[in-house]
């Protein structure tokens, strides 16, 4: 018997404890991070769109057309919000869309955590350790911010891990890595270059059959996706919104984002690829399958780097644009969960590190709501149902589609295609606004108020609650 | 000096250290130390704000990270 094997049921029980404590942690992370979701007025803007797909509305308009929304993505994003134009009102709308980001996140690590074959018992106590673990060390922000990336990375990681499990996959098997590579990248334009890593990949494991299958069918689907969105949105539309507006983007100021987001760069871009890196070269997790994702997560994360630093440095760009380091997190802790199993020494290690990391985020933890923070949302619904068709809320378009039934402009939508130096047009402005205008709403805290300075009547000022009402100012 | 088999849990533990600002505050208080021993009359106390951590940027929450339009 060996040493691992003789000290196997004390071990079992802390890696059991550690499960147990991690799940609690992760299951109050995401209860909290979710109670805040409605509190960003970020994500209405970025549930707009699906209300856009499913009642018709044009989500990539030319110029002079309307309503200008925040989307510059591919329609994957906004679609995957589609189950929460079911809700009744604004508020459940949003807690579903809040919903869907947290699953969308963490759905890919509990298959990834699922499929791994490394574990001995107790395997299901271990599996529910690496998929809390992974919860854990998710940046908070994801949980209550929505962005374009979330969908593309998880599609992304979803497809790496199909491609990953068997060496020399099957037909089969790529063609459903290609397809959610298509996906991702109909989610967000970067990760296009997920199949130019997936080739990449390929070709240094030496399967070059499966390679040119690879290649060959990704290529058959984007043409076939791009034939299919370029009927349904319109081909003109689709450049303008997804290729020229992002392109014609200016740059943003370089220094201002280093000093905000210095370590997070550093961090991301520099420590956690070189961790991986040596995780891979010189402690690689047990199981072939997770040992060969790890490899593929750092050929694309190294593909993915020039974009991500180009997008993370264009104006509005942040460090959701390098989302890379999320293919990497499942293999990293399945590898050090599976060390830690096997070497007796380090049994307390999880338990440690499950410690650890509840402790640093214990004071995030006090911050977060213990229930759904949108008693801003009700309140404004309210107000937005007994005034049909005169308000805007240039930052809460979801609001207003439920009093009126029609999707206005939004700040970031018209915002973003001044910044890329494209006219907004008067009559089209005032044709995706209410119809008898007579109030500008935005939230207190929100004072960018880009929109004012195209209805610049609107000057008198108001706080109500939460909100900043802005009307015209009388005229004697 | 750390073990390869730790790697991979520094990778993960990192990010958190520095999205809760212990890093950011530590980094601070070095550097407090250091302009302290430059300027020992100074008293100004450092301050380092909560960093968003990843994913943070909604390209702004909001338009809030794009320039004021002119």
């Amino acid at each position: 018997m060996t040493p691992a094997r003789e000290n196997e049921p004390r071990s079992s029980v802390w890696f059991i404890f550690a499960a147990v404590v991690a799940g609690l942690g992760a299951a109050f992370f995401l209860w909290g991070s979710w109670c805040a979701f409605p509190d960003s007025n970020w994500n209405e803007m970025r549930l707009a769109p699906a209300f856009a797909l499913r009642y018709g509305i044009t989500l990539y308009p030319l110029v002079g057309d309307g309503p200008l929304s925040t989307w510059i993505y591919g329609p994957v994003g906004a679609a995957i919000n589609l189950p929460a134009t079911l809700a009744d009102s604004p508020a459940h709308a949003i807690a579903v869309a809040g919903v869907i980001n947290s699953l969308t996140l963490i759905l890919p690590f509990a298959l990834i955590c699922g499929s791994d074959s490394s574990h001995r018992p107790p395997g299901l106590a271990l599996r529910a350790l690496v998929f809390a673990l992974c919860i854990l060390s998710l940046p908070s922000l994801c949980l209550i911010f929505q962005v374009a990336d979330h969908a593309a990375a998880a599609l992304g990681l979803l497809s790496t891990w199909i491609l990953t499990r068997h060496r020399s996959p099957g037909t089969a098997r790529i063609g459903w890595a290609a397809g959610l590579c298509v996906l991702a990248a109909w989610s967000k334009q970067t990760s296009a270059l997920l199949a130019v890593a997936h080739i990449l990949g390929l070709l240094a494991m030496r399967e070059r059959g499966a390679a040119l299958r690879y290649a060959i069918i990704v290529v058959g689907l984007a043409a076939a996706t791009l034939g299919v969105t370029s009927i349904s949105f319109g081909f003109d539309n689709l450049w303008l919104n997804l290729v020229e507006i992002p392109a014609r983007l200016p740059w943003g100021d370089i220094g201002d984002k280093l000093d905000r987001r210095g370590g997070d760069f550093v961090i991301y871009v520099v420590i956690v690829p070189i961790l991986a890196l040596a995780t891979a070269r010189y402690a690689p997790p047990q199981d072939p399958a997770t040992a060969r994702l790890l490899r593929f997560a750092l050929i694309a994360y190294t593909v993915f780097l020039p974009a991500g630093l180009a997008a993370f440095f264009k104006i509005g760009g942040d460090m959701n644009s390098l989302h890379a380091w999320y293919f990497l997190l499942p293999a990293l802790v399945i590898a050090w969960v599976g060390y830690a199993q096997n070497h007796p020494a380090r049994a307390l290690g999880p338990i440690i590190v499950t410690t650890l990391l509840l402790a640093l985020r214990f004071p995030y933890f006090l911050s977060l709501p213990s229930t759904p923070a949108n008693g801003k949302i009700r309140f404004a619904e309210r107000f937005a149902r007994a005034n049909p068709e005169t308000l805007w809320f240039p930052y809460n378009p979801v609001i207003t589609f439920y009093s009126d039934n029609k999707l206005y402009h939004v700040e970031d939508g018209l915002a973003t295609r001044h910044l890329a130096g494209l006219p907004l047009r008067e009559q089209a402005f005032h044709r995706s606004l209410p119809s008898r205008l007579t109030a500008v709403i935005y939230p207190v805290v929100q004072t960018h108020r880009f929109s004012l300075q195209l209805i610049p009547a609107f000057r008198a000022r108001t706080v109500l609650g939460e909100w900043a009402v802005f009307t015209k100012i009388p005229t004697p | 000096m750390p073990t390869p088999s730790s790697l991979p849990v520094i990778a993960l533990v990192i990010p958190v250290f520095n999205e809760e600002a212990v890093l950011p505050v530590l980094f601070a208080r070095l550097g407090a130390v250091t302009a302290a021993r430059d300027r020992p009359a100074d008293q100004h106390r450092a301050h380092v704000d909560r960093p968003p951590g990843l994913g943070s940027s909604p390209s702004a929450d909001g338009a809030l990270l794009r320039e004021s339009p002119p």
